[in-house]
């Protein structure tokens, strides 16, 4: 099948070769101090108006006429433009290294002339400098990434400090996210008060909200791209931070300077070590020991090595944990009762990459990827008797999924007009739906019971197969069609989907660009979550004969104009459908041990809205304006009685204003603001009494019935911060030391993190009972100092 | 140096959440309720075999109202039943304490297939109208006791009725309870559960309910476990209790079954409690009862 499907594609290649009044110049970009490869980095032929990008892997190919000189135009965000004159008489090999300005200039980050946001085919993409990002005040400190895209339109947060995004209507499982090409399952640290991806190892990061090109497929909703940095080729470097939740130290290198490099980088929290004496010691005055607490931490690493100007390889591995523990024991009594409790999660990723450059037109990447993703929640009680016997019970409850994945993609440019894209991948998937382990041992008697309950392991099997061209049909109108086949095999059902993807801009006068795209997606695993808690409740799961994969189409249409040299301006609509969505039904829960399936329901959804964003990237001041005018719904036939309802996250209105200013060359501000239209969430809306027969069958008594609106029909309070910060940098020959400070939610807004009912006791006996809104983080301020050397 | 501005550091990061507030972590606010609109209430289910139904007519109060629920009941509503066309006007009950407060005496016994609606007026809460039809008996074959009855699903011995009945073709349900000697030689309702996959719990302890999916129109043997009992003590004693029941009841007791379970569970969703009372809420149902001694 493979063979065959490439075998057209081998055969066009070859015809290209022979045509030799052409020359291809192609090769590597990369920063000329660090090695380090320039991905989306612009190369231009002025003289034939003409130009291509570099891939993934800052790897570019130009097919121009011979000419004596070929003269490239070299641009790339936040470094010097270049002008390269290369002899144009023969096909070469050619890298270009490209000045980073933060050499010279710390602060300022300066756009690209050249790349303007008309000219792109691609809609709905946002491609968000990674020191932008870190520039951004963020809670306690910590740099996030996706914080940082909650405020770009069409990308909404769950709720107060949470890090799930919700793209264009859909939900978080409906994003893929890709670490440098690996999929992690769960993007949360702290119950997504932050993500997992150390902003210190990040080189780029890329978000699809739509119009999907035909090389990503799997998700609905959105695909987030992150690639870490590949590692300083010539210099040992490092990056120390320090803050208030945490830590974070990065170091990178050459192992072999200018062939192989290296990155490492790790952070964790502390706040359990510094709070264990005094948590001790608490244990201690109520006469037990023990010890309660939580971190998170994760480690990226990575090594590359260049063989050759054709071949390179890269080693990725990221793992990442959190864990909240709770253990407790008495120490004083004659039996002596104890509880050991841990709450983990984390995930484990790794990729091995092969660049090989079949022909200077033609581009490979094979990939090995393994990712896998645990929920391990165990609970044990227990006594411990004078003869050193112990009575013990045991509750433990595991979940996640493990993927393992191979793909090869090739790109190809036969000429200026043509970007070609075709590759396959397949994903082993391996489940596991929930499992309870019920332990009880009695050694004094020699009693052990062991038992295992739950769902057994399910495996699945994804393929995909696809193929797109970014092709300039005319100066003014550029295409990017393409297909994606996609199959899954799982128990005795297979599911097969041809997804056609359509992308197109066409230049109208006065510098704008019209765009539209159509793309379909499907999905074919789930996550069954709990809208309503923040706990890492996740569960996925696959699509099996009963429950069908999920479906989306998705149509946009927008302009986008540069103004002057530093504004840029999109406005963009769109619709989506979303078929086969997957919920809980009325009243089915996590813990339990029925049949997953026989838990959920399936629906149908649609989203639709408006984004308006406007963007500086250059001057002093940068920043931008985001604002989504948005409609979410959802309908189920066994929810709300079968009639539409609102989303949870359905929100009209959001808005953003993120503002970065360079007071001098050491020192610069930055302030957020964000409003939000309140979740909508399900509240009882009265109450009533009705009899039933209770335990003695002769008596009856009355049950309190609370009697529900609509689902989701009740909007919590509107969400909207303040967030400034404040850095200090010094640089001293090649160590730049930075103090930031600032504060999150600066004018202490209460925002809703969740509505409860509650009962209070009033002075004169009597009780009441209120509804009342629980907001977290009223004020938190930061520091953080880092150090680099 | 470094030393210095790691120290220094250290220590405002401790100051620092003292700047914040009193509750550091969490915040609250007290926020005004749903709005919602008071409706009467109609609490009603009977059986076939019955000349005097009783009834509860409330209404419903705010979420948070300081008011107990047995208080909402309604005395001075204009209740009218209709029974396959004849009309009784529902009297208030004045011993009926917190329960049935209405109660209408009919002309002669229920019987499958009779028409019953129900039209309350109230001056402040509206107009609520309900009806619903006698279902007609199922055909039991048979219902057979075994002693030994195998494990439930807690792996507990038990016996059990074996029941064969005939579903009669198109959407049935049915509600089960069993009847066992107890304590002074008394028949009483007693726990019943089942394996079958087309059983499931009521909202009524001592009931369970099925749907005919998966047999629809056909014959069908379902096993219904009770405690376990001998043959002796179980010997003329044990009879099985099959209802009728409509879909409306079936659905409210199964969605109020399930409002019970996770009124408390921060991990269920919430359930709403279907009602078949149109301008307010409630249930109106009757049953279509039969008596069968087991074998």
């Amino acid at each position: 099948m493979l063979k065959n499907t490439i075998s057209p594609f081998i055969l066009i290649i070859c015809c290209h070769c022979l045509t030799a009044q052409k020359v291809t110049i192609s090769g590597y970009i990369e920063d000329e101090s660090s090695g380090e490869k320039l991905i989306g980095c612009n190369i231009y032929h002025a003289s034939t108006q003409s130009g291509t990008i570099t891939n993934t892997f800052g790897f570019y190919s130009i097919t121009l006429d011979k000419s004596d000189v070929i003269v490239l135009e070299i641009s790339y965000i936040g470094y010097s433009h270049q002008s390269v004159r290369i002899e144009g008489k023969v096909s070469k090999s050619y890298n270009i290294k490209m000045k980073n300005e933060a050499v010279f200039d710390e602060i300022e980050i300066t756009a690209t002339k050249d790349k303007k946001i008309e000219t792109e085919t691609q809609m709905s993409i946002i491609d968000v400098p990674i020191l932008q990002i870190k520039k951004i005040p963020a809670l306690m400190g910590e740099t996030d990434v996706l914080k940082a895209l909650q405020l770009l339109p069409g990308v909404q947060s769950g709720g107060e400090g949470q890090a799930g995004l919700y793209v264009r209507g859909g939900s978080p499982d409906q994003n893929l996210i890709l670490l440098d090409g690996v999929p992690v399952y769960n993007a949360n640290h702290l119950f997504g008060f932050f993500s997992v991806f150390n902003a210190e190892a990040i080189k780029d990061v890329t978000l699809i909200k739509g119009g999907f090109p035909a090389r990503y497929g799997g998700r609905l909703s959105s695909v987030l791209e992150i690639n870490l940095k590949d590692g300083h080729q010539q210099e040992f470097h490092g990056d120390v931070s320090i803050g208030i939740v945490g830590s974070k130290l990065t170091l990178e290198g050459p192992i072999n300077k200018g062939k192989t490099s290296f990155l490492v980088s790790g952070r964790r929290t502390y706040i359990d070590l510094l709070a264990k004496p005094f948590i001790r010691q608490s244990f201690k005055d109520s006469g037990s020991e023990g010890d309660t607490g939580y971190y998170f931490y994760d480690l990226n690493a990575k090594v590359n090595h260049t063989f050759s100007q054709r071949d390179r390889i890269y080693v990725s591995v990221y793992g990442g944990n959190d864990k909240f523990y709770f253990n407790q024991k008495d120490v004083d009594s004659n039996t002596r009762d104890f509880t050991d409790n841990t709450l983990g999660w984390g995930n484990l990723t790794g990729a091995l990459r092969w660049n090989h450059v079949i022909h200077d037109k033609l581009f490979m990447n094979t990939t090995l990827t393994y990712s896998k993703y645990n929920l391990n929640t165990a609970i044990s009680l227990g006594t411990e008797y004078d003869d050193k016997s112990t009575d013990l019970i045991s509750l433990g409850y595991l979940s996640g999924i493990r993927d393992y994945a191979a793909k090869i993609d090739f790109d190809y440019v036969p000429s200026p007009k043509h970007f070609i894209r075709f590759g396959t991948n397949v994903i082993f998937h391996e489940f596991n739906p929930g499992q309870f382990n019920l332990e009880q041992v009695s050694s004094g008697n020699g009693f052990n019971f062991k038992q295992t309950l739950g769902q057994p392991l399910k495996n699945a099997t994804e393929l995909a197969l696809y193929a797109e061209d970014d092709y300039e049909i005319t100066k003014k109108l550029k295409v990017n069609a393409g297909l994606h086949l996609s199959g899954f095999s799982v128990d005795d059902a297979f599911y097969t989907s041809l997804q056609p993807r359509l992308s197109m801009r066409y230049l109208l006068p006065k510098g704008i660009g019209l765009k539209a795209s159509f793309a379909t997606m499907r999905q074919f695993i789930n996550l069954l979550s709990f809208e309503g808690i923040g706990l890492p409740t996740d569960l996925w799961l696959p699509t099996t004969s009963r429950v069908k994969p999920q479906e989306s189409w998705q149509a946009a249409i927008g302009a986008a104009k540069t103004i002057g040299s530093d504004y840029e301006i999109s406005i963009e609509a769109y619709y989506k459908r979303m078929n086969n969505l997957i919920a809980y039904k009325d009243g089915s829960g996590l813990f339990e041990l029925t049949d997953w399936q026989d838990r959920i329901t399936q629906g149908k959804g649609e989203a639709y809205g408006l984004e308006f964003f406007l963007q500086k990237k250059t001057g002093k001041l940068s920043g931008w304006i985001g604002y989504t005018l948005a409609w979410n719904n959802r309908q189920f036939t066994d929810l709300n009685e079968g009639r539409a309802f609102p989303y949870r996250y359905d929100r009209r209105h959001d808005i953003s204003i993120v503002a970065m200013y360079e007071i001098s060359k050491k020192i610069n501000i930055s302030g957020t603001w964000v409003y939000g239209t309140g979740n909508a969430v399900t509240l009882p809306k009265s109450r009533y009494g009705v009899v039933v027969t209770g335990e003695n069958p002769d008596y009856s008594y009355l049950t309190n019935v609370e009697q529900y609106g609509d689902r989701n029909s009740y909007r919590m309070n509107p969400y909207h911060r303040l967030d400034i910060g404040i850095s200090f940098v010094k640089t001293r020959e090649k160590r730049t030391r930075t103090w930031s400070i600032g504060a999150y939610n600066t004018y202490a807004n209460n925002n809703p993190f969740f509505v409860y009912f509650d009962t209070e006791y009033l002075d004169n006996g009597t009780q009441e009972r209120v509804l009342k809104q629980v907001s977290l983080f009223p004020l938190i301020p930061y520091v953080t100092y880092s150090f680099k050397f | 140096m470094y030393f210095k501005s790691i120290l220094y550091l250290f220590v405002i990061s401790m100051f620092l959440p003292l700047t914040s507030c009193e509750d550091f972590f969490e915040t609250t606010l007290e926020l005004d309720p749903p709005p919602f609109t008071r409706t009467l209430v109609i609490d009603h289910l009977t059986y076939t075999g019955r000349d005097t139904l009783n009834f509860r007519i409330s209404t419903n109060a705010g979420v948070l109202e300081n008011i107990e629920i047995y208080e909402l009941n309604i005395n001075d509503a204009a209740v009218t039943l209709e029974v396959n066309g004849v009309s009784y006007t529902a009297k208030v009950n004045p011993n009926s304490g917190i329960y049935n407060n209405y109660s209408v005496i009919l002309s002669s016994p229920l019987k499958p297939g009779d028409e019953v609606s129900i039209l309350a007026l109230h001056p402040v809460f509206g107009k609520a109208t309900s009806s619903f039809r006698f279902l007609p008996e199922t055909e039991i074959l048979s219902a057979v006791f075994f002693e030994d009855g195998g494990l439930d699903q807690n792996g507990d011995e038990r016996s059990k009725i074996a029941v064969n009945l005939v579903d009669k073709p198109g959407k049935n349900y049915y509600a089960v309870q069993i009847l066992t000697p107890h304590f002074n030689d008394q028949i009483r309702t007693t726990d019943v559960s089942s394996l079958d996959p087309s059983v499931s719990e009521s909202h009524e302890r001592y009931t369970v309910l099925l749907t005919d999916e998966g047999y629809d129109g056909k014959e069908k043997t379902i096993d219904f476990q009770i405690y376990r009992i001998s043959d002796v003590l179980a010997r003329g004693k044990v009879k099985l209790v099959w209802y009728s029941i409509s879909e409306d009841y079936y659905k409210f007791s199964r969605s109020l079954h399930a409002h019970q379970n996770t009124a408390d569970n921060p991990f269920g969703t919430p359930v709403p409690v279907t009602t078949n009372i149109n301008g307010g809420t409630g249930i109106f149902a009757g049953h279509t009862r039969q008596v069968i001694d087991v074998e």
